[in-house]
Formats: C-alpha cells, structure tokens, sequence
C-alpha cells in the first residue's frame, strides 16, 4: 500500500483489531502494580508517562523484588532497544516534516502503532494520531480496570495471555508478505527467535530479527545474481 | 524510564529523518516491521511455555494457523478467528 489514509476515523479503525488483543495485557498490568507495592497512582503513572508495554511488566516486577533503579534502566534500556528500528524504518514514510511533531509522535511508537502504520510508504499524520492516540487511550482504560479490578478476580494462569498479541501482529504482516525477500525474512527471523528468546533482556528478539533481515538481503542479492546470470545465455 | 524509552523512539525517529538514505539502508529498513513482528510470535506460538513442544498439540500453533488463512479476509475476522480458535483449543485441553 502507497499512502495511508488521511483522516483519525481511519487510523482508529484500522488498529481496533489490536486493542482488543492488548486489553488482557492491560488488566494484568493494571493488577500487578498492586502485588508489587507500585500503588494506583504509580502503576497508572507508569502508563501514562513511559506507555511502555513489556518493559512496564519487566520494570514492575524488579521493582516490586527490591531491584536498584539502574538495573530497572538497564532493563528498559534492553527491552525498548527495538524501538529504535521502529523510528528508524519510520521516519522515512511520516509525511509530518516538523521535528516537534515527529518528536511528539515518537512517544506513542509501540509495537502495535508501528505494525499498523508502517504498512504505507507514506503515513499521514492524522492515521497516526488516530491510530496512536487510540492505543493509548486504550492502553490507560485497561490499566485503570485492571487496579480497580485486580484484587477481584484472577487469571487463568495456564491461559497463556501473551499469545493475544500473535493473531494481531499476524493479521498485519501476513499480506505484507507478497515478496520472496519478505517471506524469507519474516521466516528466518521467526526461526532464530525459537532459539534467540532466553536472551538477557529480551534482547534476543532484535537479535533475531536483525539476522533475519541480514540474510534475507543476502538471499535476495544472489538469487538475483543468478537470475541475472541465467537470463544472459 | 520514561526519558530513556522515549529517547530510544525519539532519538532513532529525528536521526533517521535528517539523514539520506542509502538504497541498501532503505531495503534494510523495509524489512523491518515483518523481522521484528515475526520475531515476537516466533516463541509464542512454538515455544508458549519456554520449552520445545510438539506443534500439532499447541493451541497456539492451530489458532496462528488460522490466523495466516483468515487473513487475507481482514485483519478483524483473522485476530477474532485466531483468538476463538485458541481459546477453543485452550478449553479442548491443548
């Protein structure tokens, strides 16, 4: 796809899908910062100033074990390491030219607001205020929900919760897989994660998916080469 | 935490918007979404409790299954498809 649509309405539309699948991950969260000592206004705090997804988890439960704030850095630092790939592959498609509003943008980049934005090759910037501002906005209501209601109830925990996100980011990259090297890449990096995943800080994720896209270009480049060879005799 | 994750977005966003790319960095940064995205399911649907499984007896194996061919009807019928059929899968005793 070229160019998002240029309307909220659109962006919201397209990433609901997605905040249905974060809403469990919300209310855990939501409960946890009661078990580990956070409280109502930390645990909400901590949404709506780092909105941070998985390093919230992580740095909650260091906290709540008694870790020292550099490790708590250290960890954020690792976890949110791939959202540096996130602006990277971003900032060249983001119609918006001005440095405040991109760095404005950069604050809502999550894994779910760049799965759906960076489908296009040129994002307009009421899509991804529509779509950002949507996840955020959600994130915080099932925060909220999730400290009113943590004490009330449990979860299931056999249900393994985090697999609510697969289908979701599945959705979004299954048609963007039209290409050979896109196949190649999302295989390969799905492969070296199976083996990757126990790596300190969740740094393995990136890891994997930084091969993957090294030797999927490599891949591409010598079958072209061949093909080229081929098509010369 | 909130000054270092958002430097990490903000710092990759403004650095990579002043910059010219080259055609290779493009390509490479192209393939991004799919690597990362592919990356985080990899062990959620393979490994969900940490260790090597059987895939035919995962509930999360048949629900991304169907997830990858409901998708081409939408992005909403694939996720609900997806989380029915592991719930469904879940409840069976997957």
């Amino acid at each position: 796809m070229d160019t998002s649509p240029d309307s909220v309405k659109a962006g919201i539309r397209d990433i609901f899908p997605m905040l249905l699948g974060t809403a469990p991950f919300g209310l855990i969260f939501g409960s946890l910062v009661l078990e580990t000592g956070l409280g109502t206004i930390g645990g909400q705090s901590f949404s709506i100033f780092v909105f941070g997804g998985a390093s919230q988890f992580v740095a909650a439960n260091l906290y709540g074990n008694g870790a020292t704030i550099v490790i708590i850095l250290i960890a954020t630092f690792f976890i949110n390491l791939r959202h540096a790939l996130y602006g990277a592959s971003l900032a060249p498609k983001l119609e918006t030219q001005k440095s405040r509003e991109r760095l404005l943008m950069s604050f809502f980049l999550t894994d779910e607001a760049f799965a759906v934005v960076s489908r296009f090759k040129l994002v307009k910037s009421r899509y991804f205020w529509g779509a950002a501002g949507a996840m955020y906005c959600n994130w915080q209501i099932w925060t909220l929900l999730g400290i009113i209601l943590g004490s009330q109830f449990e979860f299931n925990a056999s249900l393994n919760i985090g697999f609510f996100m697969v289908p979701a980011f599945l959705a979004i990259i299954i048609p963007q897989m039209n290409k050979l090297i896109l196949i190649n890449c999302g295989m390969i990096s799905l492969f070296l994660s199976l083996f990757m995943m126990d790596f300190p800080y969740q740094s393995g994720f990136m890891i994997a998916a930084l091969l993957g896209i090294t030797i999927a270009l490599i891949f591409d480049y010598y079958i072209s080469k061949v093909t080229r060879t081929s098509g010369r005799r | 935490m909130t000054v270092i994750t958002f430097a990490i977005r903000a710092v990759s966003l403004l650095v990579f918007s002043s910059i010219t790319l080259s055609t290779l960095t493009t390509r490479f940064l192209s393939l991004v979404p799919v690597a990362v995205l592919s990356s985080l399911c990899g062990p959620l649907i393979f490994k969900p409790s940490g260790y090597w499984s059987n895939p035919i007896n995962l509930a999360e194996f048949w629900a991304s299954l169907v997830t990858v061919l409901v998708a081409r009807y939408g992005a909403l019928p694939a996720i609900t498809a997806g989380i029915v059929v592991y719930i469904t899968g879940y409840k069976l005793g997957f």
